[in-house]
């Protein structure tokens, strides 16, 4: 079993008992304490348990932020991870940013928690609670009523575009729920999509972060032409004809690759 | 009436080996235009200001100027090019520090300002002169002082009055604007503006039209060595064009990362083989991607060769981690964790008869995953190993059992990168992985250098393509003739100064 299948069957356990222990663990899957101490620790870091002497109990605080990610696909969350390694790398400190909502945002936003003295304009709560982490960020929310999709909590309505107009930043990170080449970026909430529409004319740079599933897919309202982005993070699976058509416009593309553990 | 045609340049092409630079180039110039050509890096754009010059023959097509009696005139070299009126303007304003402005304005022009009789040149009147042409052109400066004290826009500026002065009639200014500030840039344009009055016709290089887009009668883009219709500015689509071109410039297609980098990983010093490759030294650092930049018959393949110890150097040594190494076999190579993806990869890489996971495993089938050695072969065990690298790398096949010939080259690369973290490789060498992918393709092998040098490992990376070499690389080393004739950091190199270490081009005169 590999070390990101052990962490996923923890994640499960703890969810399930509320509490592990780590001779326990170490017993189940045959391996040293030592190594199970290092996962928790990773998972820990992951703001998805406390650890505690002999063990670990789950984080209540950050529930809601975990339960859809961890019944999903764990592969999924992998590939969020991944592309939020590479935007950790684009992202300077210093910078204004713009972030969107949904589990993508958040995911990767738990990479930028390191990054000093950057400010956020966001309308993704599960984000702020992940970046105030970090006292140095300067966080900034948009108006707006709280809206729930499975976990994702997001500021939504015609006060969020109001709030974001004359607000120019260096880079706007959103995500995506569909990318076709005559319905280009796509997203089923059509108030959040008006608003990605202005941030993008106000942005120097416009980075969508998106795992491959939502290729070929058509949602409810366009925020931007298929070649109207500066910057795409993908992961490994996304399609050779859609990583074609970006080179020749001269749209970076980054597909994230997982090499650890091969 | 409209304006006579001074300059036609008719389907040029011109090669650098096999590589096409130009490609049936063709646009005309009018008396008095001012022209803007707007390209990136490794557009060409230099050669064609070269070849019009005169200064690189043109494989074929025709260039050609017309003179005031309307004959056509063809530019062979640069005497045909100065004879007829052509000069050019270089970045670096080609300024004699030891002589004073005025010296540098009528240098090689002492007849034709009249200010020589016989032998003697009356500096009385070259002085007059000079600084009757300043202020013509609203240029306030002492014209006895020595140029050697003169910033670089006044550089700039009395390189524009010299070559007035030599009776221009084409002028070619190739990015004189890098160095200056806004300010600066403004004051020499304004000069050109007054020079173009003058009846001087004006070509532009630049690779940001936004300086020259207030000045240019007529812009044309060039990429790759191929060029757009020219668009005028009365054109109904001038404004539109200039920003889609501005941000085609501005923006590149490389996903490149920055990331940190750590300590010296390997290094190389005085290595020779035979008489192909002589003194190559360098250092590769974790997290860095190194580019190898040469043409056929450079030595490249050689050098990948010689790191992973396929070929034995005849002198020099190999350091990696600090340690010196020998290496006498690939397996030598593998043992002090590098991988290499060379070249021809029937002959040095994949084993053309087996399965993919055969490939993948083969070298590896000792190092079972720590557990000791192992005197079966655990059928299963691998394949689930297989399937986790393909589903990693995204590598596409029908199952792990495919024979890996039927795999398309992209992922047969896949295959050998994947064999190489399962060896734990630390330096990874590509021989030209991109050469005949297509670009998604490429895509993919720019992003798994991103992934080699995000988890700290390094890669050395051997291309024959300029762009993306200075798209993906931190350091690029340009090797021709087995030597390494070029050193350029990220904030440095451009396609200009690797082109010119590649074709060994000598700096032009002063025209």
């Amino acid at each position: 079993m590999f070390v990101t299948e052990r962490h996923q069957k923890i994640r499960q356990m703890i969810l399930e008992y509320k509490r592990v222990d780590v001779s326990n663990l170490s017993r189940l899957f045959s391996v040293s304490e030592v190594t199970i101490r290092k996962d928790l620790e990773q998972l820990e870091k992951e703001g998805f348990l406390v650890r505690t002497h002999g063990g670990a109990i789950l984080n209540e605080g950050s529930l809601p932020l975990e339960s859809s990610i961890s019944t999903a696909d764990p592969d999924l969350l992998l590939k969020k991870q991944k592309i939020g390694d590479v935007l950790e790398k684009i992202i300077s400190n210093n910078e204004l940013i713009f972030l969107g909502a949904g589990s993508t945002c958040a995911e990767v936003s738990r990479k930028l928690v390191t990054k000093n003295e950057l400010a956020v304009i966001t309308n993704n709560i599960n984000a702020i609670v992940i970046l105030s982490e970090n006292p140095n960020i300067t966080l900034i929310t948009t108006g707006g009523n709280a809206t729930r999709k499975n976990s994702s909590i997001a500021l939504t309505g015609s006060e969020t575009i109001e709030f974001l107009k004359g607000k120019y930043v260096d880079k706007a990170i959103v995500s995506a729920d569909g990318i076709s080449y005559l319905n280009g970026f796509s997203l089923q909430n059509d108030i959040i999509a008006q608003a990605y529409t202005l941030v993008f004319n106000q942005a120097n740079e416009k980075i969508v972060c998106a795992t491959s599933d939502k290729f070929n897919k058509n949602a409810y309202s366009s925020f931007s032409p298929i070649d109207g982005i500066d910057t795409l993070i993908t992961d490994a699976s996304a399609p050779d004809d859609y990583l074609k058509y970006f080179f020749d416009h001269n749209i970076r593309v980054f597909n994230a690759y997982d090499i650890e553990d091969i | 009436m409209e304006p006579a045609r001074v300059l036609k340049v008719e389907e040029v092409c011109k090669n650098f080996d096999d590589i096409a630079c130009l490609s049936n180039v063709s646009f005309e110039l009018r008396q008095g235009e001012i022209l803007g050509i707007v390209g990136g890096n490794a557009s060409s754009k230099t050669t064609l200001i070269k070849a019009i010059s005169g200064a690189r023959t043109i494989e074929k097509g025709k260039i050609s100027v017309i003179d005031q009696q309307g004959n056509e005139v063809v530019i062979r070299n640069t005497a045909d090019a100065r004879s007829n009126g052509i000069a050019v303007l270089h970045e670096d304003a080609m300024i004699y520090n030891h002589f004073s402005v005025a010296e540098n304005i009528y240098f090689g022009a002492y007849s034709k300002a009249n200010v020589s009789r016989g032998c003697v040149i009356h500096w009385g009147n070259i002085y007059k002169m000079a600084e009757k042409l300043c202020n013509d052109f609203g240029f306030k400066i002492d014209v006895r002082q020595s140029a050697a004290t003169l910033s670089i826009a006044e550089k700039q500026i009395i390189a524009l009055l010299h070559v007035l002065v030599l009776d221009t009639r084409i002028l070619l200014i190739d990015e004189a604007f890098s160095a200056l500030g806004a300010y600066d840039t403004e004051k020499v344009l304004q000069i050109i503006k007054k020079l173009n009055g003058t009846g001087v016709s004006v070509i532009f290089l630049s690779q940001s039209p936004e300086h020259i887009s207030n000045i240019i009668d007529s812009v044309i883009m060039i990429h790759k060595g191929e060029v757009g219709r020219k668009i005028e500015r009365t054109d109904a689509d001038f404004q539109t064009k200039l920003e889609e071109f501005n941000k085609f410039l501005n923006s590149s297609p490389f996903p490149k990362l920055e990331v940190s980098k750590g300590r010296v990983l390997m290094e190389c010093s005085g290595l020779c083989y035979k008489h192909i490759l002589k003194n190559i030294s360098f250092k590769v650092r974790r997290g860095e991607i190194l580019g190898i930049v040469g043409m056929a018959g450079s030595g490249r393949t050689t050098l990948a060769r010689l790191l992973c110890g396929d070929l034995h150097a005849s002198g020099g040594s190999i350091y990696m981690g600090g340690d010196s190494i020998h290496m006498k076999t690939p397996v030598d190579a593998r043992k002090n964790k590098i991988c290499a993806i060379l070249d021809d990869r029937e002959q040095y890489g994949i084993i053309p008869a087996f399965s993919l996971s055969d490939n993948l495993l083969f070298p590896n089938y000792h190092s079972n995953q720590g557990k000791g050695p192992s005197f079966f072969i655990g059928k299963k065990a691998f394949t689930s190993h297989a399937r986790t690298a393909i589903d990693k790398l995204a590598i596409k096949c029908t199952n792990p059992s495919q024979g890996i010939g039927e795999l398309s080259a992209g992922n047969q690369q896949k295959v050998l990168v994947a064999r190489g973290f399962i060896a734990k490789a630390e330096l990874f060498i590509f021989d030209e992985p991109t050469r005949g992918l297509d670009n998604a393709g490429k895509i993919q092998i720019y992003n798994l250098l991103n992934e080699i040098s995000m988890s700290g490992r390094c890669a050395i990376f051997i291309t024959s393509d300029i762009s993306e070499a200075i798209g993906m690389c931190d350091h690029i080393l340009v090797l021709r003739e087995g030597t390494l004739v070029g050193d350029w950091s990220r904030s440095n190199m451009s396609g200009t100064n690797i082109h010119e270490n590649l074709y060994e081009a000598a700096k032009e005169s002063m025209i």
